[in-house]
């Protein structure tokens, strides 16, 4: 009975709480969103309260009565202090690290007070894991960057959890708290999986039908540095004689192009073959060795770099498998 | 969520603050108690060094089985206040055991609290209230630690108390004057530990030579008009009207609750009172005695009270339906000059007070019917007879404290054998002589006399006022007082106790005072400061604070006081708010950053805002990218900038700088 009322009553307040929080990528805690209760030890704290007021008043003796006055008091001071501990506090979403499917996304915000206030024992939990808070300590005149994770099961798109902030610093009575939503998605990559892909259509796809052995020392000239490309690339001699950082340049890497397709990739499933295209693209791309990517409906040329990368990552990410057809 | 864990400087504050608000608890409870508690903080504060485990359930249950044992051992009465808060301490002596989250310390910060309760229900003084200050700002440390990060300085923890002190303390005070007060709600245990003060409900040979050696107050008086003077200051209190040769007791029944009472604020018409206008006001503040007889003097004609439950009971007594368990007070207002049953004594009355044990103190009986002989019967043949058993007493017998013990026959014994001894026996011999010579006599008990303290104008009644006096009845007179200790020692009546003594038995009453004038001195101000504390903190009711109240807001209206209440709290907690964020801001800007943040503002204005994470020479080529004629001056501006920002200039090229930037305003 009363587990379900709790549950009901959290989750009416949880919906208070949303509409008066809107979804975004930085937010101020203000008397707007910010809600103060106390928890079930405060309320043990106020029962504490109640009973030296009922045996002062039932010995008539003041001196008891004047503690629990006291308390009282200091509850009050507590609900203030919570309160102000979180006022002024703002929390800025800054970005994400790359994230596979399976793993654990780590995103990260900074913390800061508008008046450069300290704040002491916070506890930021993401709703689906509140018993897992991360504690944090906010030094007077100081910015702090933090990370948070969250669960990235499946590839696409998925959106932050709501944040709840809390604190019940600093006496423990009272709890001051808000539900901070995010607009900011994290566009999860396929999971990576080693997988064949057929080679004869892959070479009937380069549409050269040159031979894929390599010859890495046709040495073909220097060309102009990209950020991202592979140490082993660089023209390290170059760098030494003062000339900058130049690239080596492969003919044959420019003339065999990898293709990675999708209806080549020998799998079962349209998700499966997503994961061995997204391996192939990390092992290929920290070989530094350009590919191209064939999905149906998109084309990526080949290329080199970690914006090509994260272009096909990305396209992987967001592909969406229509039924028919590419079953293969 | 699951609570953190403590830290072990956390768990020694904790500690550390139960042992002060326990400690005066150890005054008052059994020993045992002690090291209970010190085996159970010891273990817990043991488990980090010696990396013990925490204790077993079963350990647990066997100490709480041992104190429950050593509770019902050690309490005479298991439902009473000692008990419950002995149980309360063994109870929390275990909890310590598991200490172990930061919730396990919150409920031990709750137990403190109650911890200083339950001293306030043994002691009140003015003293253990410093002390209790002491504990909650200690307390307050020990809390703040539980949840605040590690690593701040010892001088910000301070600061926290500081200012939490500072919020409550005043608040404090303003709930304890508004926050309206309510009689006891019901019937609670009472207190064991505390032993009834003061006389019993009996008197033997040599029950008040304790008594007379303690300096002890047993009430406070103060009078609304002049002092009465020292030979009027008879504090009635208990009329034992029982003799069984040795020990004279109050009447069957008087103590019981129905017995005949009176629940009335005015003397009740059955006492056929009547008396003079000569009434005297007083408010008397009575110390705990743990009895339910109450003090007044001569007829009570009308008297009240907030803490008590009075009764005006049979011969002009007052007494409280409950015995006075805390320190309470009451106003009287008496009659001194009065006559009381004066046209008969009914039956009942008269043969208990002229009844005497069928034998014993045969020689003293003797006397009686000798002195009866000697002056004839009627009225002033008895008042005769009155005066020469004064006289006797004034002219062969002593004042003394040092007494030989009285055998069975103790009226002979003293009589006609020691013929030392103080008011006890004094007044025991004179009603038995009266009795045996036919005249109706009773022993009265109570105090006499009192310190007057003149700067603060009240008297302080003390142990050793303790007196026993007579009162006997004449037909058309009524019930009279006589005292024959006056007769032995007027100075005991019209001075004290020290002075009717010889000098070598001085030493042996109480009070060093009467002898060292400084420390007398000193008393006496001690006494008034404790007084004023009792009046006016201890004693604070409804009526005092109606009065109050009425004082202070014009009229103790509901909404008033609400007003009052909630404006003063909104005022002190506005002026914390304002500490936190109004008085100024935390971080000032310097000089150079003020006339640039000027420089930003006047462009920004201009549409030109600072982007975020742009440097200042980025923005410069941004705008001067635009506004071409202004590109010198922002890039001058910029680079003079950087220059104090990042390399070291002197005060002369910050002052160039600030100039520039004041001067300068796109156009």
């Amino acid at each position: 009975m009363l587990p379900t009322l709790t549950h009901s009553l959290r989750q009416r307040f949880a919906n208070f709480a949303a509409r008066r929080v809107q979804a975004s990528l930085e937010h101020k805690l203000t008397q707007r969103n910010l809600f103060v209760f106390p928890p079930w030890r405060g309320l043990g704290f106020l029962g504490f309260l109640l009973a030296l007021w009922l045996l002062g008043t039932n010995y008539q003796n003041n001196l008891i009565l004047a503690l629990s006055f006291l308390m009282a008091s200091v509850f009050v001071f507590a609900i203030l202090a919570s309160y102000a501990n979180m006022q002024g506090l703002s929390l800025v979403y800054l970005g994400h690290r790359e994230v596979f499917a399976g793993g654990r996304v780590q995103l990260k915000f900074r913390l800061s007070h508008r008046r450069g206030h300290g704040a002491d024992g916070l506890e930021l939990a993401w709703q689906n894991q509140l018993d897992n808070p991360l504690l944090l300590t906010l030094e007077a005149g100081q910015e702090l960057e933090f990370e948070l994770d969250i669960v990235a099961a499946k590839r696409g798109l998925i959106a932050l959890p709501p944040l709840r902030v809390q604190t019940v610093y600093p006496l423990g009575i009272v709890r001051c708290w808000t539900w901070l939503r995010w607009s900011a998605r994290v566009l999860v990559f396929p999971k990576p999986e080693r997988g064949a892909i057929a080679q004869a259509q892959l070479e009937a796809l380069s549409g050269q039908g040159q031979s894929q052995v390599t010859g890495h020392e046709d040495f073909n000239g220097l060309a102009v540095y990209q950020a991202g490309a592979p140490t082993r690339r660089i023209a390290w001699k170059a760098y030494a004689r003062g000339r900058g950082l130049w690239l080596k340049d492969f003919s044959q890497e420019l003339s065999a192009e990898n293709w990675l397709d999708y209806d080549a990739v020998q799998a079962s499933s349209a998700e499966r073959r997503l994961s061995v295209l997204s391996e192939r693209t990390v092992v290929l791309s920290a070989q530094g060795e350009a590919f191209g990517l064939r999905l149906p409906g998109v084309t990526i040329p080949p290329a080199t770099g970690v914006a090509h990368r994260k272009q096909c990552l990305e396209a992987l990410a967001r592909f969406a498998p229509t039924r028919v057809g590419h079953s293969g | 969520m699951k609570s953190l864990l403590l830290r072990q400087g956390q768990l020694k504050a904790l500690a550390l603050s139960q042992l002060f608000c326990l400690l005066p608890l150890a005054f008052v409870l059994p020993l045992w108690l002690v090291p209970f508690w010190l085996m159970s903080i010891a273990w817990r504060l043991s488990l980090h060094r010696f990396s013990w485990s925490f204790p077993s359930t079963a350990v647990k249950a066997t100490a709480l089985l041992l104190a429950l044992v050593a509770i019902v051992l050690s309490s005479p009465k298991l439902m009473s206040v000692d008990s419950f808060v002995m149980f309360f301490i063994s109870a929390f002596s275990l909890k310590l055991l598991e200490l172990e989250s930061r919730d396990d310390g919150l409920l031990v910060v709750g137990a403190n609290f109650v911890a200083l309760a339950c001293s306030f229900l043994y002691f009140q003084t003015l003293y253990i209230s410093v002390y209790a200050l002491f504990c909650l700002a200690f307390l307050f440390w020990a809390w703040l630690a539980i949840y605040r990060s590690a690593g701040l300085s010892a001088r910000v923890q301070y600061a926290h108390v500081a200012k939490l002190i500072a919020v409550v303390l005043p608040c404090m005070f303003l709930l304890f004057v508004v926050m309206p007060r309510y009689g006891q709600l019901w019937q609670m245990p009472s207190q064991q530990g505390k032993a009834a003060t003061g006389f019993s409900d009996s008197m033997s040979p040599g029950d008040f030579s304790e008594l007379i050696q303690s300096d002890a107050v047993a009430f406070r008086v103060s009078f609304d008009a002049a002092l009465p003077e020292p030979s009027e200051r008879y504090w009635r209190a208990l009329v034992f009207e029982e003799f069984d040769g040795r020990r004279w007791s109050l009447s069957q029944g008087w103590l019981s609750a129905y017995a005949q009472n009176y629940a009335t604020t005015k003397a009740p018409n059955q006492w056929q009172l009547s008396q003079s206008d000569k009434v005297t006001g007083y408010e008397l503040l009575l110390e705990a005695h743990q009895q339910p007889w109450l003090f007044s003097l001569g007829a009570p004609l009308a008297a009240n009270s907030n803490s008590l439950d009075l009764r005006f009971s049979s011969a002009l007594l007052l007494k409280s339906r409950r015995p006075v368990a805390s320190r309470a007070s009451y106003w009287v207002s008496s009659a001194l000059d009065y006559r009381y049953q004066t046209l008969q004594l009914n039956s009942t009355q008269a043969r208990r007070n002229l009844r005497l044990p069928e034998q014993g103190n045969e020689q003293s009986r003797a006397l009686a019917k000798e002195l009866r002989a000697q002056f004839g019967t009627g009225v002033e043949a008895d008042k005769k007879l009155i005066n020469e058993i004064m006289s006797m007493f004034n002219r062969d017998f002593y004042y003394s404290l040092k007494v030989p013990t009285l055998g069975p026959n103790s009226v002979d014994d003293f009589i006609f054998g020691s013929r030392r001894g103080f008011c006890e026996h004094y007044s025991s011999s004179f009603v038995f002589l009266l009795r045996a010579a036919g005249i109706p006599a009773r022993v009265v008990v109570g105090y006499q006399g009192g310190q007057y303290n003149r700067d603060a104008d009240y008297l302080i009644v003390r142990q050793r006022d303790a007196h026993a006096w007579a009162e006997y009845w004449l037909p058309g007179e009524g019930w009279l007082r006589a005292d024959p200790t006056s007769a032995v020692a007027p100075s005991r009546i019209e001075q004290d106790l020290g002075s009717a003594l010889s000098a070598d038995e001085r030493d042996l009453v109480g009070g060093l005072h009467s002898s060292v004038a400084a420390l007398m001195w000193l008393q006496l101000r001690m006494d008034e400061l404790s007084y004023q504390w009792q009046k006016f903190v201890l004693n604070y009711d409804s009526r005092m604070q109606s009065h109050f109240l009425e004082k202070l807001l014009g009229a103790a209206t509901p909404t008033r006081i609400a007003m009052f209440l909630l404006g003063g709290l909104a005022l002190i907690l506005a002026l914390y708010w304002l500490s936190l964020f109004g008085f100024r801001s935390p971080r000032r800007a310097s000089p150079v950053q003020r006339a640039y943040a000027l420089h930003l503002k006047r462009l920004a204005k201009r549409g030109y805002a600072l982007k975020r994470g742009e440097t200042p020479l980025a923005y410069a080529g941004r705008i001067g990218a635009v506004q071409p004629s202004w590109s010198h001056a922002l890039l001058t501006i910029a680079k003079a900038y950087n220059r104090i920002c990042y390399a070291d200039v002197g005060a002369k090229s910050e002052q160039h700088f600030i100039s520039l930037c004041r001067s300068w305003k796109p156009n």
